[in-house]
Formats: C-alpha cells, sequence, structure tokens
C-alpha cells in the first residue's frame, strides 16, 4: 500500500453531486494541489474550486474534505473532493489527479485496504458489499446490522469460549500436577453450548440468504388450477396470460418484486399433466426444475374440481419443500372439500381464496411473508455461501469433538476445537488467502 | 588448538560437547566446577509433558540425558496416562549426586572431549569471527568455534530477600566478565529471575499428614536404548496443601521478597510461582499444593516443589511449620531466587549460530529458556552445528513439523520472550505426529547421517523399523467375517460386534478396541513388545488426524519455500503496523512461515508483505 489510489466514488452518470476520493500516503499532497483553498485541518469542510496546477485551468467548484490517517475509511490519508455530477468533469479531476501521482483504484480496493489496514473485518467488508446492492428495505437493515458488527460479535463469542475450553484441556496436558482435568460432563457441556452457538448462528443463512439474493416462490400445481391468475394477482398487474385452455401457460414465468421490503421473485410454472405436445412437455421439465429450486411452493388446487391423479402424483414433488397449500376457485361450487385435502396432506395448513376474485390475496401474502421471516430478526444474519460453508465446517469439528469427550481423548477433542477456531477466523477475515480476498473485493465498484 | 570450546558444563554443555565428539571434533569443554558437571541446582526431575518428548528427541540424536536418567533414577512414572499417547510423558526424578557422576563419567571417558576447571573472562575475536576464549588466570584457549552454555552465570546475582551475592549458583562465582564481553561485542542482553524451593530435613516431616505418591510400577524407560524394566525400589514422594494460615503469614512478608523490594528484576517463569506470587496473584486461593521429592538415596534432604520462596530464612520457618505435617519442620538449606542475563535469542540464526560473531553458538539458560531438557536440546543441536560447521557441512536444522526441538527452536528465535521459555504439548502443533514413543523413528537416521548417532543404535532402529512393519502388515493382511464363529469370540472378549468383513487394522481404529483386545483375537501379537503394538496403535488411531495435520504442513511448506532477503528493508512496507515492522526488523525471518509466526506481526501484515512482493515481482 505504497501508492496513493484514486477513483470517483459516485455512480457514473448525471448526479447532484459527484465525489472523487484519494487515499494513500501522497493523498493530502496531490489532493490539495488540485484545489483553491488551503485545506487546514482534518475533518473539515473547505468551500473553493479545483483546477488543473499545470495550466491553471478551473474545471469545477466544490468541497474538500481531508480524513488523517488513521481515522478514515481506509486507515489512510484520504482526501474527497465533492463537486457537481457530471462524467467529464469527474473525469478529468481524476486525469489531472493521475498525471499528479496517483494511480486508478481497482475494484473494491478502497474497502481492501480498509479490511488490511484492520478497520472492518471481512463480514463488514462484504456487509459493505450488501448494503451497496440492497435491493430493498429489509436487505438494507440486514447488510446494516452486520456491518455494525452484529456477526463478528457473535464469532466472538464463539472463539471466545472455544479459547476458553482449549486453554482449560492444554492447561491439564501441559501442567497435570497444577491444573485439574476437566470431567466429561463439563468438558460436554462447554461443547454443547458453543455448539448450539454456531449452529443457530448457522440457521440464520436461510432466512438472510432470502432476504439478501431473493426468495424464489413458486406457484405448482396441475394444468388450469389458476396459477397464472394468482401470479397476477400477487404482481398486481397482468403479467401472464390467462385463458380457459389447460396449458396456456407453456413456459416458466417469473417476475421479481418489491414484497413488503423483501426481494421476491415469484415464479409461475407449466401445470403438469400427461400430454404429447412437446413444447408443454420441456415446459413441464423446467416446471420440476423450478419446484426443486424454489424456497418455498405454493401449491395449488381448484375446488371446483375432484382431485385427479395428477394432483396426487404432483405432490409428492413438493415433498420435503416449504409449501403452502392452497385451494382456489371458493368462489364456485366446491367438489374438492378441505377435509379431503387435508388428509391428502396430514392436516397441512389450507388457505382458501379466490385468484380471480382477489379474495384472500392478503391473507396468503401474510403468510408467505412469515413463511420467508418467521419472526422478527433480531440477531444478526449470514448471508453469503461462504460463511455458511465455514460455519457448517465449524459444526461438523465440534460435533467431532463431543463425539471424542467420551473417550477421554482430549489431546483429539483439542484438535477439533482448534480446527473450529480456526474456521472463525476465516470467517472474520483474521485467516484469510489472498485468493479469497481478491474474490471478495472484485465484487466492489470501483471507488468503494 | 581445539576444533570446539564448549564453555560451561551443565545439561546443555554436555550434550553440545559430547555431540561434537562423538563427531570427531577435538572438543574443549570448560566449566567452573569440575565437580558439578551435569548439576541439577533445582529439582533433580527429567522429563514432564514437552519436556520428555525433548528428552527423548535428544537420546534418538544419541544424547546422554535419558540414559543417564534410567541409570540413576529414584522415581518414574508416566504423566498424562489419561488422555491419548500423543500427549503421555514420563518424568523421572533422579539421585541428583549419583546423575552428576554419571555425566562426569560419561564426559571423561569420551574420546576426543576434554575437560577443564576454570572461569572464561572472555572471547577471543578477529574480525567477526570467534578464535578461542580466555580463562581468568590468563590462559588462552585457540579453536574454531565457542558455544556459550553458561547456564545462570552470566553476571548471576542470588538473593534472599535483601540478601544478595553474585553468583552463578548457590556457594559458586558467577562469570561477570563474559556477559560483559558479550555486551561490548554487541550483543543485546536481558535479564531474567528463577529461583528454587527449600531443601527440607526428612527426619522432621510427620508424613501421616501428607499422602503418598508412588512411582509406576510398569516397565519403562526413558533411553530408547535400554530395555522397559520394571524399577525396584523407587523412592515416595509426598502431596500436601497449604492452609489459610500459610496464606496469611506469606502476606505478611510479601514486601520482603526481592523483585517487590525493586532490587531484582521482575520476569521469572510464570509456570513456577513462589509462594509469595501465588497469593498476590491467585488471592481468591484458600490452598495450594505442593510435592515433596527425596533429592537422592543417600539424603534426607527434601526438595519441596510449588513452595518457591525469597522471603528470609526465618520467615520462610514460620510459613513452612503452618503446614499439617510440617509442624517440626527444619530447613537444610533456604529457597534463594536468582536473577541473570541472556542474550536475546533473535541474535541467533537456526543453527544456533549467532548473527554477528561466526563460530560463536548460544545454548540453554543464555538463550531465555528454563529447564535442564530445555538446556539439553539446545547443547545437542548447537554441538552437532558447531561440528558440521567446522567440516564445512550443510547446518542441522529440525523444523516444527519434525521435532519439539524445531518447535522450540523456532519458537525462542521467532517468538519475543516475556518470560523463560519452557517447552510444553500446547506449543507444538503436531504433537499426535511428534510423540515421545516415535522419536527414534524421526530422527536417529538423521543422526546417524550426520554422524552423531552410533552405528549400534541405528542398527536398533532398523530392526525396530522391521517389525513395525511386520505388524502393519500383518494387521492388514488379516480379516475378520461376521461369521458366527467370529461374532461370539468378539462377544467373549467384550468386543463390538462387526457386520461386514473388516482388516484387523480396522478395527484398531476403534478408540476402545486395545492391544489387550488385539491379542485376545490373534494371539500370534502377543510376541510384539508392548511398545510396538502402542506405536503402532497410535499410527493408525490417529491416522486421520495425522494427514490433516502433513496437508498443514504441506501447506506451510509453500510459505517456507517463499523467502525473504536477510537484508530486506522493512521500512520500504509503509502500511506495516508499527510493531510489526519492528520485530520483523529485529528478527529478520528467512521467510514468509517463519514470519507468520513472529510475535506482534499481524496477519494484515503478513497481506501487505504479500501484496509487495507480489508487485515488486511484476
Amino acid at each position: 500500500m505504497n501508492d496513493t489510489i484514486v477513483a470517483i466514488s459516485t455512480p457514473k452518470g448525471f448526479g447532484g453531486i459527484g465525489v472523487v476520493r484519494l487515499s494513500g500516503p501522497t493523498t493530502f499532497f496531490i489532493g490539495q494541489k488540485v484545489f483553491s483553498i488551503t485545506v487546514k485541518n482534518p475533518r473539515t469542510v473547505y468551500t473553493g474550486y479545483i483546477f488543473n496546477p499545470d495550466t491553471k485551468e478551473r474545471i469545477d467548484t466544490g468541497i474538500a474534505i481531508y480524513f488523517k490517517a488513521p481515522h478514515s475509511y481506509t486507515g489512510e490519508d484520504v482526501f474527497e473532493l465533492q463537486m457537481h455530477g457530471g462524467v467529464k468533469n469527474l473525469e478529468l479531476v481524476v486525469k489531472v489527479l493521475v498525471q499528479l501521482g496517483a494511480r486508478l483504484a481497482e475494484r473494491g480496493e478502497f474497502t481492501r485496504r480498509a479490511f488490511l489496514n484492520g478497520k472492518l473485518d471481512l463480514i463488514e467488508a462484504e456487509a459493505v458489499i450488501e448494503l451497496i446492492e440492497a435491493k430493498t428495505e429489509k436487505a438494507v437493515k440486514v447488510a446494516a446490522r452486520r456491518l455494525f458488527g452484529g456477526i463478528s460479535d457473535e464469532i466472538f463469542e464463539i472463539k471466545k469460549r472455544l479459547l476458553y475450553t482449549i486453554s482449560s484441556i492444554e492447561g491439564a496436558i501441559d501442567f497435570p500436577f497444577d491444573v485439574e482435568t476437566l470431567s466429561v460432563g463439563q468438558l460436554d457441556k462447554q461443547i454443547t453450548d458453543v455448539l448450539n452457538l454456531t449452529k443457530s448462528l448457522l440457521s440464520t443463512y436461510k432466512v438472510g440468504k432470502r432476504i439478501e439474493e431473493g426468495t424464489k416462490v413458486v406457484i405448482a400445481g396441475r394444468t388450469n388450477v389458476g396459477k397464472s391468475t394468482l401470479l397476477n394477482a400477487l404482481l398486481k398487474f397482468d403479467r401472464a396470460i390467462v385463458s380457459e385452455i389447460p396449458g396456456t401457460t407453456r413456459d416458466t414465468v417469473e417476475e421479481m418484486v418489491d414484497f413488503f421490503g423483501i426481494p421476491v421473485r415469484f415464479i409461475d410454472t407449466a401445470g403438469v399433466r400427461e400430454t404429447k405436445d412437446v413444447i408443454e412437455v420441456l415446459g413441464k421439465e423446467r416446471s420440476v426444475e423450478a419446484i426443486q429450486q424454489g424456497d418455498i411452493i405454493l401449491f395449488m388446487f381448484d375446488a371446483s374440481e375432484m382431485l385427479t391423479a395428477e394432483d396426487k402424483k404432483f405432490a409428492k414433488l413438493t415433498d420435503g419443500k416449504d409449501r403452502i397449500i392452497v385451494l382456489n376457485k371458493t368462489d364456485l361450487p366446491a367438489k374438492l372439500t378441505i377435509k379431503e385435502l387435508k388428509s391428502l396432506f396430514n392436516n397441512e395448513d389450507i388457505i382458501q381464496i379466490s385468484a380471480l376474485k382477489k379474495k384472500g390475496i392478503e391473507v396468503l401474502e401474510q403468510i408467505i411473508y412469515d413463511k420467508i421471516i418467521p419472526k422478527e430478526i433480531e440477531t444478526a444474519l449470514i448471508t453469503t455461501e461462504r460463511e455458511k460453508n465455514c460455519l457448517k465446517e465449524a459444526v461438523k469439528h465440534l460435533e467431532k469433538a463431543k463425539e471424542l469427550v467420551s473417550s477421554s481423548r482430549d489431546e483429539l477433542v483439542s484438535e477439533e476445537l482448534k480446527e473450529a477456531i480456526i474456521l472463525m477466523g476465516i470467517l472474520t477475515g483474521e485467516e484469510v488467502s489472498t485468493e479469497i480476498l481478491d474474490t471478495i473485493f472484485s465484487r466492489f465498484c470501483i471507488g468503494k | 588448538m581445539f576444533d570446539l570450546i564448549v564453555v560451561g558444563a551443565g545439561h546443555a554443555g554436555v550434550e553440545a560437547a559430547l555431540a561434537s565428539a562423538r563427531m570427531g571434533a577435538e572438543t574443549l569443554l570448560i566449566t567452573i566446577d569440575s565437580d558439578s558437571v551435569g548439576w541439577m541446582p533445582c529439582n533433580p526431575a527429567i522429563g514432564g509433558p514437552g519436556k520428555a518428548q525433548i528428552v527423548r528427541e535428544v537420546d534418538a540424536l544419541g544424547g546422554v540425558m535419558a540414559l543417564n536418567a534410567d541409570a540413576t533414577l529414584t522415581q518414574i512414572k508416566m504423566l498424562n496416562m489419561s488422555k491419548g499417547p500423543a500427549v503421555w510423558s514420563l518424568r523421572v526424578q533422579c539421585d541428583k549426586w549419583a546423575y552428576s557422576l554419571g555425566m562426569k563419567e560419561r564426559v571423561e571417558n569420551q574420546p576426543h572431549l576434554h575437560l577443564r576447571q576454570g572461569i572464561v573472562t572472555r572471547l577471543i575475536v578477529q574480525k567477526d569471527r570467534v578464535k578461542g576464549v580466555e580463562v581468568s588466570d590468563g590462559m588462552k584457549f585457540y579453536s574454531s568455534a565457542v558455544i556459550i552454555t553458561a547456564g545462570t552465570y552470566l553476571n548471576g546475582r542470588i538473593y534472599i530477600s535483601k540478601w544478595m551475592q553474585p553468583a552463578g549458583r548457590w556457594a559458586e562465582p558467577p562469570a561477570n566478565s563474559l556477559s560483559d564481553n558479550l555486551k561490548e561485542l554487541g550483543f543485546k542482553i536481558k535479564r531474567f529471575n528463577t529461583g528454587t524451593t527449600p531443601r527440607v530435613d526428612k527426619r522432621s516431616i510427620d508424613f501421616s499428614k501428607l499422602s503418598v505418591e508412588k512411582g509406576d510400577e510398569i516397565p519403562l524407560h526413558f533411553s530408547f536404548w535400554n530395555e522397559p524394566k520394571i524399577y525396584e525400589n523407587q523412592i515416595d514422594s509426598y502431596l500436601g496443601w497449604t492452609n489459610e494460615k500459610t496464606i496469611e503469614i506469606t502476606r505478611k512478608y510479601l514486601d520482603m521478597s526481592p523483585s517487590v523490594m525493586g532490587i531484582m528484576v521482575k520476569t521469572g517463569p510464570r509456570t513456577c510461582p513462589s509462594m509469595e506470587e501465588k497469593v498476590r496473584w491467585f488471592p481468591d486461593k484458600i490452598r495450594h499444593q505442593f510435592f515433596l521429592e527425596q533429592e537422592g538415596f543417600h539424603t534426607n534432604e527434601m526438595y519441596m516443589q510449588g513452595m518457591y520462596m525469597s522471603m528470609p530464612y526465618e520467615n520462610q520457618l514460620e510459613v513452612l511449620r503452618t503446614i499439617p505435617g510440617l509442624e517440626n519442620v527444619e530447613i537444610i538449606r533456604p529457597a534463594y531466587v536468582i536473577d541473570y542475563d541472556y542474550i536475546v535469542p533473535t541474535q541467533l540464526n537456526l543453527n544456533y549460530e549467532t548473527k554477528i560473531i561466526e563460530g560463536l553458538f548460544i545454548a540453554g539458560q543464555p538463550n531465555g529458556t528454563t529447564g535442564y531438557d530445555e538446556a539439553a536440546g539446545q547443547g545437542i543441536l548447537a554441538g552437532i552445528n558447531a561440528a558440521l560447521k567446522i567440516k564445512g557441512k550443510e547446518p542441522f536444522i529440525l523444523s516444527r513439523s519434525e521435532a519439539y526441538l524445531g518447535v522450540m527452536t523456532d519458537d525462542i528465535l521467532t517468538k519475543e520472550l516475556f518470560e523463560p521459555y519452557r517447552i510444553t504439548p500446547s506449543h507444538c502443533e503436531h504433537r499426535l505426529l511428534l510423540r515421545q514413543d516415535n522419536a527414534d523413528l524421526r530422527l536417529t537416521r538423521k543422526g546417524y547421517q550426520i554422524g552423531v548417532v552410533e552405528e549400534w543404535k541405528y542398527r536398533k532402529l532398523e530392526e525396530k523399523e522391521k517389525m513395525i512393519n511386520e505388524i502393519k502388515m500383518e494387521l492388514e493382511s488379516i480379516s475378520l467375517k461376521p461369521n458366527k464363529e467370529t461374532l461370539s469370540r468378539l462377544k467373549s472378549f467384550g468386543i463390538k460386534e462387526i457386520n461386514k468383513p473388516m482388516l484387523l487394522t480396522d478395527l484398531f481404529k476403534r478408540h476402545n478396541f486395545t492391544k489387550e483386545d488385539l491379542r485376545k483375537l490373534e494371539p500370534s501379537f502377543t510376541g510384539y513388545p508392548d511398545e510396538l503394538l502402542e506405536e503402532v496403535e497410535s499410527d493408525i488411531k490417529y491416522a486421520g488426524y495425522i494427514v490433516r495435520e502433513q496437508n498443514k504442513i504441506k501447506e506451510s511448506i509453500r510459505w517456507e519455500k517463499f523467502t525473504i532477503p536477510v537484508d530486506f528493508d522493512y521500512a520500504a512496507v509503509p502500511s506495516l503496523s508499527k510493531e510489526g515492522r519492528e520485530r520483523l526488523t529485529q528478527v529478520r525471518p528467512k521467510s514468509l512461515a517463519q514470519a507468520m509466526r513472529v510475535s506482534g506481526v499481524r496477519p494484515a501484515d503478513i497481506q501487505m508483505l504479500l501484496l509487495y512482493f507480489k508487485s515488486s515481482k511484476k
């Protein structure tokens, strides 16, 4: 980090203001050169104009703020020039700064420097990306909670407990005359506690991922039960073509919406029925795939028709998935009763609606929402695959440790616990290879 | 003219001198008192967790510590037996006079080794190269290399409360001018302290109020080159407890400690707190345990493990007499403390040669370590490396993944010492692999190849290896089928059943399947010695973990190969943390792997270095 980097930190395009940011050892020297007013004190706003020192040509008027290391975002000297949010004026300023010795920043380089200077840990760095990329209010909340160290705190607690247990085991191995060996019961309790903490953190992944990346809600059922009508009702506009003819939807239809603050992708599938129509067969395969990949399945039935063999066959496909049984067309004379349906689904709750008449839609929406976020999120959530995998591995080692406790293999228990600690270190970025860092920081836009 | 001069005949000096002499170097061993070769001024005990592994490694390299311990022990015990074999650790107590005499005999009869009495006052150095030593009577000895193994003699000062006397040990003169000479030569020197317990008269103790601690009555041996045997006539030790009265009286005399009075340096081993420190550091404890251990077959002096003190003699007596069983105790030798110089060991290369004076090696306590075992380990490595250097051969360096000796070397060369360094199993990340039982399999061949291990020991190793292979092959060739007959046999032996054909080796993987079970199932294994079966058992039971460790070793070798130039300018990497840069500049690690282990260096510093090297290579 022996050079000074520069980038436009606001999005490319026309806006109210545009920010050019410098970070690195020669930041102040370079920044001051292009600004008309002497920036005497750090963290103070100065108004002036930005110019090219070689040609003395004025580029724009604006504000300069200097953050002195280590009290800055990156932990290095940072100089910010805020000016009008055009494209060319900002590019011109950057060009001038590069001529003065700054280097164009790579993707995520500002945050990378912040990480390397210990200003944030890896989870917090990832939260920065998530915050920038957040599509809904809920996602902003989750990212913010991570940014404020929610996860890091929990991992710190897990690490603290692991260290305590390891030091008890190691103490007894190192100094058998002076340190008493923990009893099987004590050791088992300590490990069980930390295992539960880790598991509960891991369990937030499902929800975290749904909020962060969007939840896939798949509408499934045999042909002509009204799936496309429900899709349109949920989207509040006519996205899918609706007709009386069974098999109208030939392919899956998708739409992403802001569903009460959560990004949700509703997917309407082609109904499943025995058919020789090649296109419909393809659509059917896609339907099956969509169901397998869906987070939540809205499994629909037609109240005005008897239960068919196809219904039952289809039911098997959704077994084991997070599903909501929806009985549609309740405005028509009933041929399929709730009771009958309940016996098929082992007394799962059944929601009665009329997609066409928009009846019961609000109740259904509430139920979908509750399925995505089981209860109000109180803890920080883990959201990335990387975090999930680390925690999953850690759980494995802790479970193995628990198993070893009973056979008095304390030296091996210790090995397993140490592996778990290493994984926690990887999680927060204390132990991480540069390859992983490169991958994470390349997700940033330049200037962050 | 000698090849090598070793200064000091303690545990480091003896192993160093014997090793170089075994390798054919004409070696001069100079000691302040030729009556106290291999003397144990503190507890006459050898081994214990971490230390036992070192002693076995010294033994595997042809050293004498384990042999001499076997010959002179008064009690033998395997510690940590309730845990797995990776942390089993042998500990013996010795007759301290017999031990010293045994060492003297070995030294005096070693070809190429010459013993002289004298106080070394200065090194003869020309152009940053050592040429020999000068002793106090003016006599000069010349050599190609010198090893300093001066124990606590460098500017040593002993204290009992405010009474102070310059001494290397009780009643033995210190080596002050040598220490001053090292400072003049440019070495960075710091001070540590340590202490010893009172020795009490056995006849003045009521043992009925203490609990007996007996030695093990199973076949054992410290040295690989002795056969295991049951030791008869072991001396019992005793376990006792202090009480609230003891603590109360001790508290009265806290300000009589020389470290509290400010006349002595404060940094001693935290793992051996004195009675005064125990009272200060653990104010909530209402009692502390101690052990009484007899110092030899022909003495009534008993060492009081755990009762280090530095208050005046009469106060020591008052404190001890609060203890049940010690109401009438008589002290023969009072406890005392000592502070001494050590040469900050980051000034050494991996072969124990100093960075600034060529041919000068340092081993043992002068490197800031504590313990006979640690000293012996450094001694043998320094002796071997000095001999290799004289012969113009490559240095002998053990890595952290090869031996506890490698762990210790790396630790003292890279970590900042805040107290005297003591090895324990928790220092060793590869301890499942580096066990006391396989030190010979790990090191003896290497030792033989460089000429420090005798031929007959090497032959014995080969036999052992052959037999272990036989056992492993047999285990892999015999398969049990889950038929009626086998199942009923398993049941009758109380072994958990099998539900598919299974090799014996796989059965051995089970944590509760022992070598006795194996012998019951397959009597042919009765012919193999216990130890070899245990050896194989450990290898099999730890196999999964060992594979994991070996993968990590491979990973770390990647970083070991990432070398940093010795003269690298850390100031060129501006984003290094202040402490990280200072420590790296001081230690000058040879590789990125070593840099990672330097204390005070943060992971972010390593990232910086890596980025720097990556970008400078472009």
